[in-house]
């Protein structure tokens, strides 16, 4: 191994550069679309569907969590009533996005690079090549897309999940009303906050499957690398993710500001 | 200009004019000279078969010729195409020339073994779905998997895997099939039945066939010539017989397995110039034994016995290895007294450095008899046979006897002598005969059998 390939910032900056070329190479092979439909469509099943049950669970508890949480402080306001307005505008713009993509880093991410990992150690992306078939085509294109078609969708689902949640208990613990608490719900929530949340959805898919398919795609090693790009996997595409919700945030406040010229 | 290997008269017909040839290919992968002047050429029509130690660089070879590396120098062209300099579109088009059986046949897991065989068809041909259909069940039927066609890679032995990973590198008819260990991990009744299948391409559709193995059998069976890889280069490129009748020590000890060959495997004995019988290029060197002196006077071997002043057997091998000055990775093996008492041969499991040791030859080398058990103060120790097993000769006597008693390490006290019974092609060989492939069932779920009479270190 070259000496520089240990020297971190290099290899950062490297790892970085392929995968944002990678990104691009793939994005450029969607007009492949028509002879990969049937893998997008295994894709979309796998990350989708099969996510759907785990997803809506995990951000139903949240959103239950979560309104426990808030209604026991407006409680002590005597404010309970507007805990519908807390829980859609939280759930809308943050908890929905962020957790449906820790939920899909957690349960795909991992196994997407470890199914590509495995792929490339045991010659099956070199069988590709000598194919004449473009891995990047035939592998990460349609995972990339599957995944950033279904994160989304998962997320309105699994958010509204979230919200129904938090108004069952609400009801239940809260005392509020269900027509409260929808009335409430929808006046915290503007169609920026839907959008908004939909483009941070698309942005962690993204990432995520990105960060998947370039640690898969990067393997080497056997078992103990077909692990390692798993683990890594998840650890940097949760940071990534983070650290875009951030930043997308920030920029939900300017255009908020923009628009309503608050 | 060194002699051009003669071709087989069964093949002269078919071979043709040089359609892949290396020149002086250098490659260096992790500060390792991997290719070091690599030089050789295929010609059409035939088959030709690189053989050659573990980890030395033959696949590397091949995922060369297909553009799935880049050599550091050389040329490398493929029907007169310089494929070291194309861009990576010219790399694709020149890749449909070629079918490439993969060690694992390397079939994709989520699709049928149809679907594999389909793939590239579906990809680079325009064929409607019904005459891809029927080139697949050609395919199929040619390697014997076509009842076998909708079955997942999961399910399917790796005899199976392979002749599904062929029949897709030939469902394109490419003109030029590369074999990475075809009977590799294969039992000896599928690996005959792809021998046959390299060999029926070649005959029946006229391909040209590259092939790395380790297997001599199956070499001498399919290859019209065979080039022995060492060190980054040929070392000769000659007909079976060529290879079989080789003088040269490093050919020798492969392909009898190190019965013979004298020289230890990885050796870096060494550095001489001279040309042996059937090399066909005039950078090959051939390099005899001779254990290379460092500019400190000391000695250089590899997993071999060296010649020592006589050793106290009741030293420890820590005493042993700093006072006869061994150093880097030696692993003392054992002691074995000499005829004329003067010498006592101390082996070493791997790289050594030996400060003043007498030199290693063949001739040294071919006096100890690697599978004899040796014994010495009623201890027995391991010989060359057992690269893993170290003697510790510190240990007590009873720990030794123990592990004797166990098994591991006593060896067959009168081996018979085989005279090069790896090198004869078996009677069942010498006839091309039309595939005849039994249908190899499913592989089944292994129950171990932990019946009484195993081993008690099995369970």
């Amino acid at each position: 191994m070259n000496a520089s390939e240990n020297i971190w910032p290099l290899s950062f900056l490297r790892t970085a550069g392929y995968t944002l070329v990678m990104l691009l190479n793939a994005l450029g092979h969607v007009t492949d679309l028509y002879k990969r439909s049937r893998a997008v469509f295994t894709q979309m099943y796998v990350i989708g569907v099969e996510s759907l049950p785990i997803a809506c669970f995990f951000l139903m508890l949240v959103g239950m969590v979560f309104a426990l949480q808030t209604g026991i402080e407006l409680s002590r306001f005597n404010q309970t009533s507007l805990v519908g307005i807390i829980i859609a505008a939280g759930m809308v713009r943050e908890l929905g996005p962020w957790m449906t993509a820790f939920v899909l880093v957690a349960r795909v991410g991992g196994s997407m690079a470890a199914e590509i990992g495995t792929m490339k150690v045991s010659e099956e992306i070199d069988a590709l090549d000598v194919m004449s078939i473009n891995p990047v085509s035939f592998v990460v294109m349609p995972r990339l897309l599957g995944y950033a078609i279904m994160g989304p969708i998962l997320t309105v689902i699994a958010t509204c999940v979230g919200i129904a949640g938090g108004a069952i208990v609400a009801r239940v613990q809260l005392g509020v009303q269900f027509s409260d608490f929808i009335r409430n719900a929808r006046n915290g929530v503007e169609p920026l906050d839907i959008y908004w949340g939909a483009l941070k959805s698309l942005v962690f898919s993204l990432t995520a499957a990105t960060v998947a398919c370039s640690y898969g795609m990067r393997t080497s090693g056997g078992a103990v690398g077909v692990g390692a790009a798993s683990r890594n996997t998840v650890v940097v595409s949760l940071t990534l993710i983070v650290f875009f919700n951030y930043l997308l945030t920030s920029f939900y406040r300017i255009v908020k500001t923009l628009i309503t010229g608050a | 200009m060194a002699q051009t290997s003669e071709i087989p008269a069964r093949t002269k017909a078919a071979v043709g004019a040089p359609v892949v040839e290396f020149t002086d290919v250098h490659t260096k992968l992790g500060g390792r000279q991997i290719l070091d002047g690599l030089t050789f050429d295929v010609r059409k029509g035939e088959t030709f078969v690189i053989i050659g130690y573990s980890g030395t660089g033959k696949s590397v070879t091949l995922r060369h010729l297909v553009g799935l590396m880049q050599p550091d120098a050389g040329s490398i062209r493929v029907e007169n195409e310089e494929i070291t300099t194309m861009s990576g579109r010219e790399l694709a088009d020149m890749r449909r020339k070629f079918g490439v059986l993969f060690q694992s046949g390397a079939l994709i897991a989520w699709l049928t073994v149809f679907e594999n065989v389909e793939l590239p068809l579906l990809e680079h041909s325009r064929h409607s779905r019904k005459r891809r259909a029927e080139i697949i069940e050609e395919k199929l039927k040619l390697v014997n998997l076509w009842p076998d066609k909708d079955k997942y890679p999961a399910e399917i032995s790796g005899g199976m895997k392979k002749r599904a990973g062929l029949a897709r590198a030939i469902a394109l008819d490419a003109q030029i099939v590369l074999y990475d260990e075809p009977s590799s991990g294969l039992d000896p009744v599928i690996a005959n039945e792809v021998d046959k299948l390299i060999n029926s391409l070649r005959d029946k559709l006229g391909v040209t066939s590259i092939v790395v193995t380790h297997d001599m059998e199956s070499a001498y069976f399919i290859a019209d010539r065979i080039g022995m890889f060492y060190k980054g280069r040929m070392i000769q490129i000659g007909t079976p017989d060529e290879i079989r009748n080789s003088t040269i020590p490093e050919v020798r000890h492969f392909i009898t397995g190190g019965k013979e060959g004298a020289l230890s495997m990885r050796s870096h004995a060494a550095i001489g110039t001279g040309r042996a019988p059937g090399m066909e290029h005039p950078s090959m060197r051939v390099e005899p034994p001779a254990a290379p002196q460092t500019s400190s006077g000391d000695t250089t071997i590899m997993q071999g016995f060296v010649l020592l002043d006589e050793i106290p057997p009741e030293r420890s091998r820590a005493e042993q290895t700093t006072a006869h000055g061994i150093s880097g990775d030696a692993k003392v093996r054992g002691t074995q007294p000499v005829e004329d008492g003067e010498k006592t041969r101390l082996g070493v499991a791997s790289d050594a450095t030996v400060r003043g040791a007498q030199p290693v030859n063949a001739r040294d080398l071919e006096e100890v008899t690697p599978n004899a058990p040796t014994t010495l103060s009623g201890r027995q120790v391991v010989t060359e046979e057992d690269d893993d097993e170290i003697v510790d000769l510190s240990k007590t006597e009873e720990d030794t006897q123990s592990r004797t008693a166990s098994g591991r390490y006593v060896m067959d006290e009168e081996e018979p002598e085989q005279e090069d019974s790896s090198i004869a092609v078996p009677a069942d060989k010498t006839a091309i005969e039309p595939l005849a492939l039994e249908p190899e069932p499913a592989p089944k779920p292994v129950v171990q059998d932990l019946s009484p009479e195993q081993p008690e270190e099995l369970k």
